[in-house]
């Protein structure tokens, strides 16, 4: 009988384990209904992809066509695939926070094929051997699938192909999605143009608490840098240096011990100067009015933009006159995931096309804002688009011409590529998706820091992070002293009484 | 005088606990995507909540999660409780002094530590969802024990062996005297484990599988980000939870009271 | 009788097997990674630079000031909120006590990006309070956890024992501050132990509210966002070891509660 109730209860434990091994069963299943579907694992940053579901009146109506996001982008290559390779694709979808977020997953043993991580992390991935090269089929320009490499932007190329790590390109291991600038998102009516273009706005103390960071320690890290800087970075002497954009490189990404110690000083400052360190939601509170500057990625700034036009609010992009980061978010496969198996490196690299197909790419710069590599090649829609999204009505009397060709074409006076847009619109949207020659040359790249330097930094953040104990006023040391002498006394007391009760 | 001053605080203290919620539920029925901002009315967080599938999901999963936990740590807590009540007075403030640890420790540390020895150490998946269960039942488990324990003090221990002699088995015995007189305290750290469980955001956080999100992990990554018409789905799910619970509430209160006319009369 | 004694007891294995497996484990797993360095090499680096750094040293004030104003605010709070529950005469009174738990149901983080707007609505611009958002925060979201233990205390206070002490000529504070208060120590206790800790780690609270400055169980957070585990295993620790404080404090309360109450019977 004992037995018996111990039966039972083992068999009560094991439902509710068999209950539990279900929930992750819903998508195994799936997969295991028939073999010959691929599953292909791809973990994005949050909201960077097109998720359909727009209304009607959101249709892109460009000359060659209209542009309207029916399903989420996932759910149309998955369809894409099946049309035009004849195999089911399942795609799990998952997003990740930050860079750091995403290694930190990889680490703990996440396994993906292909995710999307910013350039300094691929580099670090690339370093550490994580990565699976892209396979020469990728880059036949032959095969009208092959979207990425027939349209991505000549600039792009030229950035992928030219910057190494270990002696090995960044193109043999990534594709690039998005790229941008960092910059200042501020409003016009409380923020000059002179106060938002520099890193010093973030210590200002002008708008105390009224300006926000981002919350991610390379990205602060650059700010600090760029702010601490200003006087040489500014200087004629720097910038007309013939050797000009290797030297800001080094020096945007300088990790010495004193630049380090510097940094945290200054963040520290920092740190009770701005609103808050946020990693998205500065953008609704830059739309909500809650702060008046912040610090922005450009795909974000031309959300935030857009956002706050719906409620006729003006907000305008500035680049910070020292140096903004240029940032490019590829597409790299993982050797935990693709490697050794042939399937999911084609599907995988299908859908790094399928996302380059430019009426795909049109879909997520409206989506998400931010600025797809892809300038079309032959297909001359992504320009019509930004011309759409930009190019001034006939009757606008303020307009300026606006040069693309560095982008389009590879060559910045290419005349195809001028579009004609209201002047207002340099220091908005299309300066901030499309920065101005003057702002892509002072742009420098983040490096990749080794783990040494990488521990430095972290540490630094940390103790930016911190309280710092000497921090403590007098007063509360002095309340807690005599806070302390106040219990002892009371609890001496007690102990007394108690001896006189026995 | 008193009285109602005492009136007046416990509704002003119950002001400060449902003003947020009443405010989600506000702004549930407007087309706005961040609280403050004033837009019309509109029904489409209730659409999105029903018909998208993501969402679907999510909450599905954190339910259940909630209630496998939650039926996992009852029966664990209980029989642990009936053990360590019966054992020798060492075991039972062994038992009880461990239980002790995960109820006063923080959670960062409950997960962290799980983490640690599932996933760095022993080297199981997170994606198996063991380490997010094994978590979540440590976290409720010592509640339903410390709920359990008093009921079984409050027992009259005669009945038990009262039942004995009549010939009952231990096992009848125990199904049919102690169970249904400690049911009270099972019920209720079964519904403090689901509380706890659907609460619960840093357990999850360090141990889930990295495609599956609970609702608070979703939240506080959405507050973080702006994945804005899945956010406001879950105010209208605030809504929904708050208005299924008020409901329950007060059914369970007429019923009582209406079985207690039926016994007056 | 040998063999139905033993059954009992079994039925207590299971659950300490549990604990052993994760509670205990995982601790010695911490203590392992505490005490050693990225080579697996012994060291009390972490230990020391804990202790010697000032900005650890001053996040564990910050933790600790926070922990302190937040459960003085919520016992200020939930002491009269527990006592008149308990001792009014409503017939509905644990209607009045659901309410008091029922936004638990509701996810805490979608209660706090609620309350973050009416603070802003209160404050302005929230950032100029840093110290304020959090303590108003974490006293919302435990406030329940501190009126439960102390209702349930209160509302099982003899009531013969202030009518006895009224008869001997107490006056209504008298009575309150010598028998009830001290009766309901334990109670406090429990709710203070279920609230100091979590306000101590809660830094979604935090980071939802906008305070930039670390506590720590932001520290564990970054440390595991850094991929140290070892670091933040120490910081787990030192939290552990407040707990055992903690413990050690409440049974030496505990002893002389019992006293006091022998003393009264």
């Amino acid at each position: 009988m004992r037995k018996n109730i111990f039966v039972k209860l083992c068999a009560a434990v094991l439902i509710c384990l068999m209950i539990t091994s279900l929930i992750p069963a819903q998508d195994v299943w799936a997969a295991a209904d028939d073999k010959e579907k691929i599953v292909l694992r791809v973990c994005n940053w949050e909201e960077y992809i097109d998720l359909g579901d727009w209304d009607e009146e959101e249709t892109i109506d460009l000359e060659s066509g209209d542009i309207i996001g029916e399903n989420s982008l996932v759910e149309d290559f998955e369809e894409w695939y099946y049309e035009t390779y004849g195999k089911e694709v399942v795609v799990e979808y998952s997003t990740f926070g930050t860079n750091e977020d995403l290694y930190n997953m990889i680490t703990l043993g996440d396994v993906y094929d292909i995710v999307c991580p910013s350039e300094y992390m691929f580099m670090k991935l690339m370093a550490e051997d994580k990565l699976v090269p892209l396979s020469d089929d990728f880059f036949d320009e032959a095969d009208e699938n092959n979207y990425y490499v027939n349209g991505v932007s000549p600039y792009i190329r030229n950035v992928f192909d030219n910057h190494q790590i270990g002696g090995e390109p960044w193109s043999k291991y990534a594709a690039g999605y998005m790229w941008g600038i960092t910059g200042i998102v501020y409003n016009p009516e409380v923020v000059s143009k002179e106060e938002a273009a520099t890193w010093r706005i973030l210590d200002n103390p002008k708008f105390k608490r009224q300006v926000t960071i981002k919350d991610n320690v390379r990205d602060s890290y650059f700010a600090a840098v760029g702010a601490l800087k200003r006087d040489l970075l500014i200087s004629d002497d720097f910038k007309s240096a013939p050797d000009y954009s290797v030297r800001l490189e080094s020096e945007m990404n300088d990790v010495s011990e004193e630049t380090i110690q510097k940094v945290q000083d200054y963040l520290q400052d920092v740190k009770d100067n701005v609103y808050s360190f946020e990693t998205d939601s500065g953008k609704s509170d830059m739309v909500t009015g809650k702060v008046v500057a912040n610090y922005q990625w450009s795909g974000d700034a031309v959300y935030s933009l857009d956002q706050a036009e719906e409620d006729d609010f003006i907000l305008n992009f500035a680049v910070p006159e020292e140096s903004t980061n240029i940032y490019f978010d590829g597409w790299v496969m993982l050797k935990c995931g693709v490697e050794g198996d042939p399937d999911k490196q084609h599907a995988a690299e299908a859908f790094i096309n399928f996302c380059s197909r430019p009426d795909n790419a049109i879909r997520n710069m409206y989506y998400i804002g931010y600025t797809s590599v892809i300038a079309g090649g032959d297909d001359e829609r992504i320009f019509e688009y930004a011309d759409w999204c930009y190019g001034a009505e006939e009757d606008e009397e303020d307009v300026v011409e606006y040069p693309l060709g560095y982008f389009f074409s590879g060559d910045a006076e290419d005349e195809d590529y001028y579009i004609t847009a209201p002047a207002e619109q340099l220091d908005r949207q299309l300066g901030a998706q499309y920065p101005s020659a003057d702002a892509m040359a002072r742009s420098s790249i983040m490096v990749y820091f080794d783990n040494e330097k990488n521990d430095a930094i972290n540490q630094m953040w940390i103790n930016v992070r911190c309280f710092n104990i000497y921090d403590v006023p007098v007063w509360a040391w002095v309340l807690t002293v005599c806070v302390l002498c106040v219990l002892g006394w009371l609890f001496f007391r007690a102990k007394q009484r108690e001896k006189m009760y026995k | 005088m008193i009285k109602r001053f005492s009136a007046l605080f416990i509704v002003l203290v119950l002001i400060f606990m449902y003003a947020p919620i009443l405010i989600l539920m506000a702004y549930s029925f407007t087309s706005a995507t961040t609280i403050g901002a004033i837009r019309g009315f509109s029904l489409h967080n209730y659409v999105t909540l029903f018909t998208t599938p993501d969402l679907r999901n999510m909450i599905f999963g954190t339910v259940l999660l909630a209630l496998v936990s939650a039926t996992l740590a009852t029966i664990l807590g209980t029989m642990g409780a009936i053990g360590a009540f019966y054992s020798s007075r060492k075991v039972d403030s062994f038992i009880s002094t461990m239980n002790q640890i995960p109820v006063v420790n923080a959670d960062v540390v409950t997960g962290f530590s799980i983490c640690i020895l599932l996933v760095v150490v022993f080297g199981v998946s997170k994606d198996t969802f063991i380490p997010l269960v094994v978590g979540h039942v440590t976290l409720c488990a010592p509640f339903v024990y410390l709920s359990v324990v008093p009921k079984l003090k409050q027992m009259d221990p005669s009945i038990y062996e009262a039942a004995l002699d009549l010939g009952a088995t231990p096992s009848v015995a125990l199904r049919k005297i102690v169970i249904p007189q400690i049911a009270s305290g099972i019920v209720s750290g079964f519904a403090l484990a689901v509380t706890l469980s659907l609460d619960d955001y840093f357990v999850a956080t360090y141990t889930k599988p990295a495609t599956f999100d609970t609702i608070s992990t979703y939240v506080v990554n959405a507050t973080k980000g702006a994945q804005t018409t899945i956010k406001t789905a879950l105010w209208a799910l605030s809504t929904v939870i708050f208005v299924v619970v008020i409901l329950v509430v007060a059914i369970a209160n007429l019923r009582a009271d209406r079985e207690e006319e039926g016994a007056s009369a | 009788m040998h063999i139905f004694r033993f059954s009992r007891k079994t039925l207590g294995i299971p659950y300490a097997l549990f604990l052993l497996l994760f509670v205990v484990s995982p601790l010695i797993v911490l203590f392992y990674y505490a005490f050693t360095n990225g080579e697996g090499q012994f060291t009390i680096a972490n230990f020391t630079g804990f202790f010697t750094d000032p900005n650890t040293m001053g996040t564990l004030c910050y933790s600790f000031a926070i922990a302190l104003v937040t459960t003085l605010v919520c016992l200020l709070i939930a002491y009269p909120v527990a006592y008149i529950l308990a001792k009014s005469h409503l017939k509905k009174k644990s209607v009045l006590v659901m309410l008091f738990i029922m936004p638990m149901w509701i996810n805490f983080s979608l209660r706090i990006t609620a309350l973050k707007e009416i603070l802003t609505l209160i404050e302005g611009n929230l950032a100029y309070y840093p110290f304020l958002n959090a303590v108003c925060g974490m006293t919302y979201d435990f406030l329940p956890f501190m009126i439960l233990p102390l209702y349930n205390t209160i509302s099982k206070l003899d009531d013969s024992l202030i009518e006895a002490a009224k008869d001997l000529g107490a006056n209504d504070r008298a009575a309150f501050f010598k028998i009830t208060l001290p009766l309901s120590v334990p109670g406090i206790v429990s709710g203070v132990s279920m609230v100091f800790l979590p306000a101590m780690t809660n830094y979604v609270v935090l980071d939802m509210l906008y305070n930039s400055t670390y506590i720590m169980g932001s520290l564990i957070g970054s440390y595991f966002a850094a991929y140290n585990w070892h670091g933040g295993s120490m910081i787990a620790l030192i939290l552990l070891a407040i707990i055992c404080a903690f413990t050690l404090l409440r049974r030496g309360m505990e002893d002389d509660d019992q006293t006091i109450g022998g003393a009264l019977l």
